[in-house]
């Protein structure tokens, strides 16, 4: 499993990518920037998606040329069957994870 | 509307990222940085890109992909299509490969001749500290007069006054060569030298025995060369031997020196202590041995010191001037042109010294140098117009490469590296030619050179041009075939229009080049024949000459009287030296003129003006009929009876300046005669009788056979002396030898504007050849249409004609420029006529004509019929 180990970040670049319609870096930066207040890098936002392309959780396309862009194309990316089924066992190892919670536990923190 | 980030960020960020992620980041970026100015200033915001730019640079840089031309596959690929090239196209290769071979090899023979003469004396350690001392004066007419003799007295005096010499040697070789002997062997006694005792700690001339101080440093004592001691000490010790000098001295061997290196103007086989001069002179003489070696009066020893300090001031010279000039109660004077302390390694190129044998031309280097460079410019050009010109055979490689991905740079490289590839090709066939052509450059220059590449610097010298010259014939024609656009150059099945007008100017260079080279050698030709026919004021031809030894000069009496007897002898005669090589000059006082003044001399017995066939135009020769002319009768020449007195020369009271001689009088003037070169002008000649001095014996003959008067004359020398064997010489020949730099200089621009010729036509070849293939359909329709042959040479030849013609135009205000200045450097030459532009057109004209018509005439009677249905 060691190739196709999900990092923090790289989770939610994967996510948001599936969420959005036309993902691209700066569009993938601003939606993440808005749903968790955090800061983020569009340096580290490229990186983390060329990465996740060569793994092969998204794959991209050539998008058009805007004048916004100074004429340069955008990339957008799209997640594959192989990163939805990433998401997945994800997803599922966490919530085998949250279900084997002590429910009193949960309790005492999370009123 | 958004806001665009500064240029200066964008540039920056697109000269760091990687190509294949340009449009995703760079984009991206665009958006970021609206966003950015957003929420920020905008110098915030410039703040923040470029630090976001910074900060990613590293990783951008890392993914940045490479496309370097190591890839072995490519260079394989490049190997193979050169290759193919060559072969294919192999008619213009040849041309290529030698005309750039043969400009290699001249290029590299001319580097090896001019890295020797440049390193003249570079072989003595302190040469930068020692000089020679050239007494020098201004006469009246403005000329500066040099001359290396010094008095003997000259160099010991000035060494113990002046703190700054540190140490002095005189040096001399014996003109009237003694009789050297080993026992009964006779050894060759040319070159043998006089020197001071610190001559070898001087000069880094190497002993292979003996001790640096000491071999100079007694009486009677001898150095010999290594070959004089091979020769004629095989197998033994030399040191200690005795050589006898003139029956008269024992000499010991005291050392035994290396060869001197050829390129040095030091030239001895013998080494003698100096004051060996002062025993000769006493006993020949009777003058004391002291007073001649401390005199200030003879003139005829060079003096050289090695300074303490390698720097000598203008002020020193002075300095010493002045010393010298008030030893011999003279007054000094200090405005007017003062001696000079000469470096010695100017020796070499110092011209117009008197008493200095034959130097080098620094001129002669020069044009050597510009022929070098010539020859290979033409070279380089036509690499450059064939393959500017064959582009057409290459468009669509360039075209299939660039839209495979091919980048401009890669192009470049790629016909660079073809270029350098037929460097290299001709690299190794120009050392073929350096070896053919080294031994016969040697035997016309009179060389040694070697051309032992991997001794100073050698290979860099030939690598180094070689890959220069790829560099320079390469970059033009790269450049130019990678700049074709793929879209143009595909479309198009016709191929590329072959109309240049770089390749144009570079035809006119060429030619331009080997015009200038062919008038050049016609100039240098004739003025070498000139000097070599000029009649010189007296007769040169059926005369011999040689010089025997001291010993037997009285015998020379009975040597003349019976030769005279002999009818096929017409006249024999003795003299200091024979016309053309006369150096001799004598201090003379004339009281009509109260003056005493340096004249050449002539010294010669009364045989002379008949066998030499000098004219008298007044007054009468010095003649036996008179008792008194032995002692007091002089003749000049005209230019010094012009010069020196005003009246009637006839008469006129002269005589030597030394206590020997008795007031004289002018008896006759004779005709000027060529007494020296022709490099100079007829100066002033006292020629007088005096049968001390005369140690040359000249023989003429009538026309009768020249073998038996030269065994007759063998034959009587035998008898008055037998040991001593004839060495004679031919004084045409003598003659010839004076203009060697010349006949040097004519040969060497000869065979060079040949070659220039040969590969100019070369390349003027191969163009035609090529754009009568092009035009072959074009040529067809013509005689299809009635075209007679004559038309289409003309059609196809007059555009290059054209062009010929132009580079001979601009030729000649060239060449008529420069060989005026190098003729200047001769007191007696031709002028520069209208016909040796005539001949050097004609020649240029038809070479080329005949290159450029050979191609377009098997074009012309091509039949159509076979060209239109291909």
């Amino acid at each position: 499993m060691k190739g196709t180990y999900l990092g923090e970040f790289e989770e939610i670049i994967l996510l948001t990518a599936a969420v959005l319609e036309e993902a691209y870096g700066n569009a993938i930066l601003e939606e993440i920037e808005l749903r968790t207040t955090r800061k983020v890098n569009l340096s580290a936002v490229h990186s983390s998606l060329h990465r996740l392309e060569k793994k092969g959780f998204l794959k991209s396309r050539k998008g058009e040329a805007t004048p916004v862009r100074g004429g340069k194309r955008k990339k957008y990316y799209a997640i594959t069957p192989f990163g939805v089924s990433a998401l997945e066992d994800i997803k599922k190892l966490r919530e085998g994870l949250w279900s084997s919670i002590s429910p009193g536990l949960l309790k005492k923190y999370n009123p | 509307m958004t806001e665009a980030p500064p240029r200066w960020i964008t540039n920056l960020l697109s000269a760091l990222c990687p190509e294949h992620l340009g449009d995703e980041i760079e984009g991206d970026f665009f958006e970021h940085y609206a966003h950015l100015r957003k929420n920020n200033s905008n110098f915030g915001a410039n703040r923040k890109a470029f630090g976001f730019v910074l900060f990613s640079a590293p990783r951008l840089l890392s993914k940045r992909k490479f496309y370097l031309p190591t890839n072995m596959d490519m260079i394989r690929n490049y190997a193979i299509v050169a290759v193919r090239n060559l072969r294919r196209q192999l008619g213009y290769s040849l041309i290529n490969i030698f005309g750039l071979a043969a400009g290699l090899a001249s290029c590299f023979l001319i580097a090896l001749y001019i890295q020797f003469e440049i390193g003249y004396e570079g072989f003595h350690e302190n040469k930068d500290a020692i000089y020679r001392y050239i007494p020098r004066y201004k006469s009246e007419d403005g000329t500066v007069r040099m001359q290396t003799w010094t008095p003997p007295g000259f160099a010991p005096a000035m060494t113990d006054y002046f703190p700054e010499i540190e140490r002095f040697t005189r040096y001399s070789i014996f003109e009237e060569e003694p009789l050297l002997k080993n026992g009964d062997v006779v050894l060759p006694s040319e070159y043998l030298a006089l020197g001071d005792r610190d001559f070898f700690s001087i000069f880094s001339i190497r002993l292979l025995r003996g001790d640096v101080q000491k071999v100079l440093a007694e009486p009677f004592s001898i150095v010999i060369s290594a070959e004089v001691a091979n020769d004629f000490f095989p197998n033994e010790d030399p040191l200690g031997k005795t050589i006898n000098f003139d029956n008269s001295y024992d000499l010991t061997i005291t050392g035994v020196f290396e060869s001197i290196p050829s390129n040095s103007h030091l030239r001895f086989s013998y080494m003698v202590p100096f004051e060996t001069i002062g025993d000769v002179v006493e006993s020949q003489f009777d003058y004391p041995k002291d007073q001649f070696l401390s005199s200030l009066d003879s003139w005829n020893y060079s003096s050289y010191f090695l300074m303490n300090s390698a720097v000598v001031s203008g002020e020193l010279e002075k300095r010493i001037d002045k010393y010298f000039t008030e030893l011999r109660k003279k007054v000094y004077n200090p405005d007017v042109m003062g001696d000079w302390l000469q470096p010695l390694t100017e020796i070499h190129f110092t011209q117009g010294i008197r008493g200095d044998e034959a130097s080098g031309n620094i001129n002669n280097i020069r044009i050597f140098a510009i022929i070098a460079i010539f020859i290979l410019t033409i070279a380089c050009f036509n690499f450059t117009n064939l393959a500017t010109a064959r582009a057409t055979k290459r468009v669509k490689e360039v075209g299939v490469r660039k839209v495979m991905g091919a980048q401009k740079p890669q192009l470049v490289y790629q016909f660079l590296g073809e270029t350098i590839l037929l460097t290299s090709i001709s690299l190794v066939f120009s050392i073929i030619f350096i070896e053919l052509a080294l031994s016969i450059f040697n035997g016309v220059m009179g060389l040694s050179l070697s051309s032992s590449y991997f001794e100073n610097g050698n290979i860099v010298i030939l690598l180094g041009i070689g890959l220069l010259t790829g560099i320079v014939a390469g970059v033009y024609p790269a450049f130019y075939l990678s700049s074709f656009k793929p879209s143009t150059v595909l479309k198009i099945s016709s191929g590329h229009s072959a109309k240049s007008t770089l390749r144009q100017v570079l035809i006119v260079l060429q030619f331009s080049i080997a015009a200038f080279l062919i008038i050049g050698a016609i100039v240098v030709s004739q003025q070498t024949d000139y000097m070599n026919s000029k009649p010189l004021g007296f007769d040169k031809e059926r005369i011999i000459h040689f010089s025997p030894p001291s010993s037997v000069i009285d015998k020379v009496g009975i040597f003349k009287d019976r030769l005279k007897s002999y009818a096929t002898v017409v006249g024999v005669t003795q003299s200091n030296g024979v016309p053309g090589y006369t150096s001799s000059h004598w201090t003379y006082e004339i009281p009509e003129i109260d003056n005493r003044m340096n004249i050449n001399t002539m010294i010669v017995d009364f045989d002379f003006i008949d066998t030499y066939n000098i004219e008298i135009v007044q007054g009468r020769g010095i003649s036996t009929e008179f008792a008194t002319d032995s002692s007091e009768a002089y003749m000049i020449n005209e230019t010094a009876a012009k010069m020196l007195i005003m009246g009637d020369p006839v008469g006129t009271d002269i005589r030597v300046v030394s206590n020997n001689y008795k007031m004289g009088k002018v008896v006759g003037v004779i005709k000027d005669f060529h007494y020296k070169s022709l490099h100079q002008a007829i100066e002033p000649l006292v020629v007088r009788y005096d049968p001390r001095n005369i140690w040359t014996v000249s023989v003429k003959f009538d026309q009768s056979d020249l073998q038996h008067n030269l065994a007759l004359v063998e034959e009587e020398w035998k008898k008055v002396a037998p040991d001593h064997p004839l060495n004679f010489e031919f004084l045409d020949e003598d003659l010839k030898n004076l203009y060697q730099a010349e006949q040097n200089a004519s040969w060497l621009i000869g065979m060079f504007s040949m070659l220039a010729i040969i590969i100019a036509c070369l390349g003027l070849f191969g163009l035609t050849s090529f754009v009568t293939e092009q035009r072959k359909k074009e040529i067809g329709v013509r005689k299809v249409l009635g075209a007679s042959v004559t038309a289409i040479v003309a059609l196809l030849g007059k555009d290059f004609m054209k062009l010929v013609g132009l580079a001979f135009v601009i030729s000649i205000p060239v060449s008529v420029w420069v060989m005026n200045k190098w003729l200047t450097d001769f007191a007696y030459k031709i002028d520069i006529s209208p016909l040796f532009f005539i001949l050097a057109g004609l020649v240029l004209v038809i070479i080329a004509l005949g290159t450029v018509s050979y191609q377009s005439y098997s074009a012309a009677v091509n039949n159509p019929s076979r060209v239109l249905r291909e």
